[in-house]
């Protein structure tokens, strides 16, 4: 005669089931987290080593590290492209005040030409402007105004002055003034 | 009722874990990659933007190789171009041909240039190209001279081209590897085409941003980095807070857009996002922290940069770590990289860094010497540079002692800063053999002296005799045996039991113990080569039978491991002292001119007397040899005090030793001379002087001849 389990027989057996359940994707989760990196072995004996360890991935590459050059094979690309006219815009990067060479350093950018003249003018009310010129000059990768600085000495006045950039270049006009007040100190 | 809602109280509970369970094993590991991760300011650290040790050409050369397992090289595969008019995608040679880059194609793992004449090999793979150099020595070589990590030269190449995986480049792709000289706003300059010039020109340049602070419009401090050229895209502020994150922004001058790095993901450096995403920096970061680990330096980093391993601290040879002997100690050096961000103080609590034990951290040694800090033996040394800045590198000089026990160990050693904390374990460990040295005899002989003419029986040996041992030995260990190098030097040592004190000592042997008896006469016997014993011994006066037991030791280190029980049975006769005459005569004087007439002789007059005597004993005699000299004697009765005394010529002033043998050595068989002047005593008479040979010290000769004169004094 075939036994038939009791409530509380089927009740436990289940409970059981779950715990199982639980324990055995639980300790799947933490093995998925707790993955240990694939070891290199560091050379040893009198020659330098030369691998640090668990640094290096050797892995293949994927479908996805090549999307973006993929994207980029058309018959386009081959020829090297002319960018199309832009807009001038000229960026100050930044602006540092280097109080142990009392200098400000100022940093541009500048898109849309690659000649034309910069001028940097520093202003603070009731002082006359301080103003420094240059030319757009290439970096290798990109466009700027140069090698920019001002002495402290060029400030007529100590206290927080600001700096304005303006790039013209070919009939065209762009400036940006630098978001903060620079405080010259002329000791 | 009860049971259905327990039942259906446990189908919920099984729901919601088959809900759950998906879920969870679709997390990603921890630590993956995401945007948020991504610090504009701060991209990546000197220390590591400046390792240029962190790879070699060899390294470079696998990690492109496991990059791109197959070229695509005749553009088989499909492209990603549907050719709508064939109802299929084009093949990659295809596409490649319709766009002007036709196959075949040259993966960089394959690139090959020549620096000079920049002819190399795209478009085709097989060209032979005379002095070429490899992607990975380009990289490499470029890494070394400006000292930029090719792991950011690699990366650049990267984010610039894709040419690291990419399994069909194109030759733009090459012209243009490192977008150097490619303003976003503008053509390429045509000066930095080719794969050479844009590797070493972007690894010149990094460095060159590094080294002219304020010449570059981004630098340290508070920054305006846009987002895209397109000026309405805008920008943040960005505080920059390091040179290297600086150099990135003036190499590429845009900051990536919340857009842009929310589509970087723990396994994509993510595609496109809005229209003012830019994705140089995105890309750069995200392939670097994905191939190479963390930008980042932890606080408490370091590279081995160098370890070798030397007999002492003078660091001038190498010793060979595989042929270690018990107990040897040697000198170790490592040289390290702090790449975290705290410097390294001797002597400044919590900021000394020691080198301790590791794997498991803070084992004791097996190696441990006393010159170790600690008697715990899991610190060997600690820096020996006072301050090691990030980026610096130290060293670390330690003695280690082999183990008694033979057999291969790993010993592994990491960098601690005790009382703060160990530093990122790097691995660093030395295989170390510890092997006993053996040996095998391979001839042993022995001769009357050093001229090795004459063999001699050591069993047959008489007393107080020197003799000349030669003992060959083959070297059967790993080291090799070298003459006056310490904890390499082999010498013979009595054995049996060790170190005990020879009866046979000779005043030649090593010491003063009677124990060591010599050493190679060759200053180097090579593993498997065969050195020489040679040495002196000298036969006690006893008459005594000994096997003389005799090992190989390695002073300073160890005895030999085997011992082959090497001996020589030595043995010392009784000396049989015995003569015959052979000629005696007599002169007026040494010169031995004139003869004399002993039966008339005048009285208190010197005469000159000479005897031949042939040695018929079994010892030589040896003039000045103690107790192996022959003398001539008064006998009838022996050591009588003779009146023809010539004091001054005789040996003693008892009268009773007329003289010794004028040859230096009397061999037996052979004939020596004793001649000798006498004084006629003043009382006239008639006198038969008898004489016999004696070896003072030892025995008078054992047959008495009779020898005598009779002088007839007028």
């Amino acid at each position: 005669m075939k036994k038939i389990p009791s409530t509380r027989q089927r009740n436990l057996l289940i409970t059981l089931l779950a715990i199982l359940v639980l324990a055995v994707g639980s300790f799947y989760i933490y093995s998925l987290m707790h993955q240990p990196p694939a070891k290199q072995t560091v050379k040893t004996g009198s020659t330098p080593v030369s691998h640090p360890q668990n640094t290096i991935d050797y892995s293949p590459a994927t479908k996805a590290d090549n999307n973006a050059a993929d994207q980029r094979k058309t018959p386009e690309a081959v020829v090297t492209p002319t960018p199309t006219k832009q807009e001038l815009v000229a960026t100050i990067t930044r602006a540092s005040v280097d109080s142990s060479s009392h200098e400000v350093y100022v940093g541009t950018l500048v898109t849309g030409s690659t000649t034309g003249d910069c001028a940097i003018t520093a202003s603070q009310v009731g002082q006359p402007d301080v103003i420094k010129k240059s030319s757009i000059r290439y970096t290798s990768n990109a466009y700027d105004c140069g090698t920019l600085q001002l002495s402290f000495d060029d400030f007529p006045n100590s206290g927080e002055w600001s700096i304005k950039l303006t790039v013209t270049s070919g009939g065209s006009v762009a400036s940006n003034t630098w978001g903060k007040l620079v405080t010259i100190n002329r000791g | 009722m009860i049971f259905n809602k327990i039942k259906h109280r446990h189908l919920t509970l099984i729901a919601l874990l088959l809900l759950v369970f998906p879920m969870a094993i679709s997390i990603e590991p921890v630590g993956a990659l995401t945007g948020a991760n991504f610090n504009a300011g701060h991209i990546i650290d000197d220390v590591i933007f400046t390792n240029s040790s962190s790879m070699s050409v060899q390294d470079i050369q696998y990690f492109l190789d496991t990059k791109v397992p197959n070229c695509d090289t005749s553009g088989t595969q499909n492209s990603s171009h549907y050719n709508s008019t064939a109802g299929r995608y084009y093949t990659r040679a295809e596409w490649g041909s319709i766009s002007g880059s036709p196959a075949p194609y040259t993966c960089l793992k394959n690139y090959r240039e020549n620096i000079t004449t920049h002819q190399n090999n795209v478009g085709n793979p097989s060209a032979s190209i005379d002095n070429a150099k490899t992607a990975a020595e380009i990289i490499y070589n470029s890494a070394k001279t400006y000292s930029i990590n090719p792991q950011v030269l690699l990366t650049t190449l990267q984010k610039e081209q894709g040419l690291i995986t990419d399994d069909w480049p194109w030759p733009i792709q090459y012209r243009s590897a490192m977008g150097f000289g490619c303003p976003d706003t503008s053509a390429c300059d045509t000066k930095y085409y080719g794969f050479y010039n844009q590797v070493d020109s972007a690894a010149y340049q990094f460095k060159y941003y590094l080294t002219h602070p304020n010449a570059f419009n981004y630098w340290t401090g508070d920054n305006f980095i846009r987002y895209n050229p397109d000026s309405s895209c805008g920008g943040t502020n960005v505080n920059i807070q390091n040179p290297a994150t600086a150099a990135l922004y003036i190499y590429t001058p845009y900051q990536p857009n919340a857009s842009s790095l929310s589509k970087t993901t723990g396994t994509s450096a993510g595609g496109s996002g809005d229209n003012c995403g830019a994705y140089g920096n995105r890309n750069f970061w995200w392939y670097f922290n994905t191939w190479f680990g963390s930008t980042l330096t932890s606080g408490y980093d370091w590279q081995p940069v160098q370890q070798s391993a030397y007999t002492d601290s003078t660091m001038t040879t190498p010793v060979d770590t595989l042929s270690l002997l018990p107990g040897q100690r040697f000198y170790l050096q490592i040289k390290a990289k702090n790449m975290g961000s705290v410097t390294w103080q001797k002597g400044v609590a919590g900021r000394q860094v020691n080198l301790g034990t590791s794997n498991p951290r803070d084992r004791k040694s097996l190696f441990c010497d006393s010159t170790w800090l600690g008697t715990d033996c899991n610190r060997a040394t600690s820096i020996s540079e006072n301050t090691i800045a990030p980026g610096d590198t130290g060293t670390f000089g330690l003695w280690a002692t082999a183990p008694k026990q033979i057999g291969m160990y790993s010993e592994y050693f990491n960098p601690v800063m005790d009382g703060t904390s160990w530093l990122i374990d790097r691995g660093l460990y030395w295989t170390f053999k510890v092997t006993a040295p053996s040996w095998q005899p391979v001839q042993q002989s022995a001769y009357t002296d050093s001229t090795m003419t004459t063999p001699v029986d050591t069993a047959n040996m008489l007393p107080n005799q020197r003799y000349y041992l030669i003992l060959k030995a083959k070297n059967n260990g790993p080291a090799t045996w070298q003459k006056g190098v310490a904890g390499r030097q082999v010498n013979l040592g009595t054995s049996g039991p060790r170190d005990r004190a020879s009866g046979f000592c000779d005043s030649t042997w090593l010491g003063s113990d009677c124990n060591r008896v010599a050493t190679t006469t060759e200053d180097s016997v090579a593993s498997g080569a065969t050195g020489t014993f040679a040495f002196w011994i000298k036969t006690p006066s006893r008459i005594l039978s000994y096997d003389e037991h005799f090992n190989l030791v390695m002073d300073g280190v160890s005895w030999m491991s085997n011992d082959p029980g090497l001996y020589w049975t030595m043995r010392t006769n009784p000396i049989h002292l015995n003569w015959q005459p052979v000629q005696q005569s007599a002169y007026t004087d040494s010169t031995m001119t004139t003869p004399v007439d002993t039966n008339n002789l005048q009285h208190g007059q010197k005469y000159y007397l000479v005897l031949k005597a042939k040695n018929t004993g079994n010892n030589t005699w040896q003039k000045g040899v103690s107790l192996n000299q022959v003398n001539l004697g008064t006998s009838h009765s022996r050591d009588r005090k003779s009146v023809f005394c010539d004091t001054l010529s005789w040996l003693n002033t008892d009268c009773n030793r007329p003289a010794t043998a004028n040859e230096a050595s009397v061999a037996p068989g052979q004939t020596g001379t004793f001649g000798f002047t006498i004084t006629s005593p003043a009382q006239a008479g008639s006198y038969n002087e008898y004489l016999d040979l004696v070896l003072d010290g030892v025995s008078w000769a054992e047959t008495d001849p009779g020898l005598y004169w009779t002088f007839k004094v007028n």
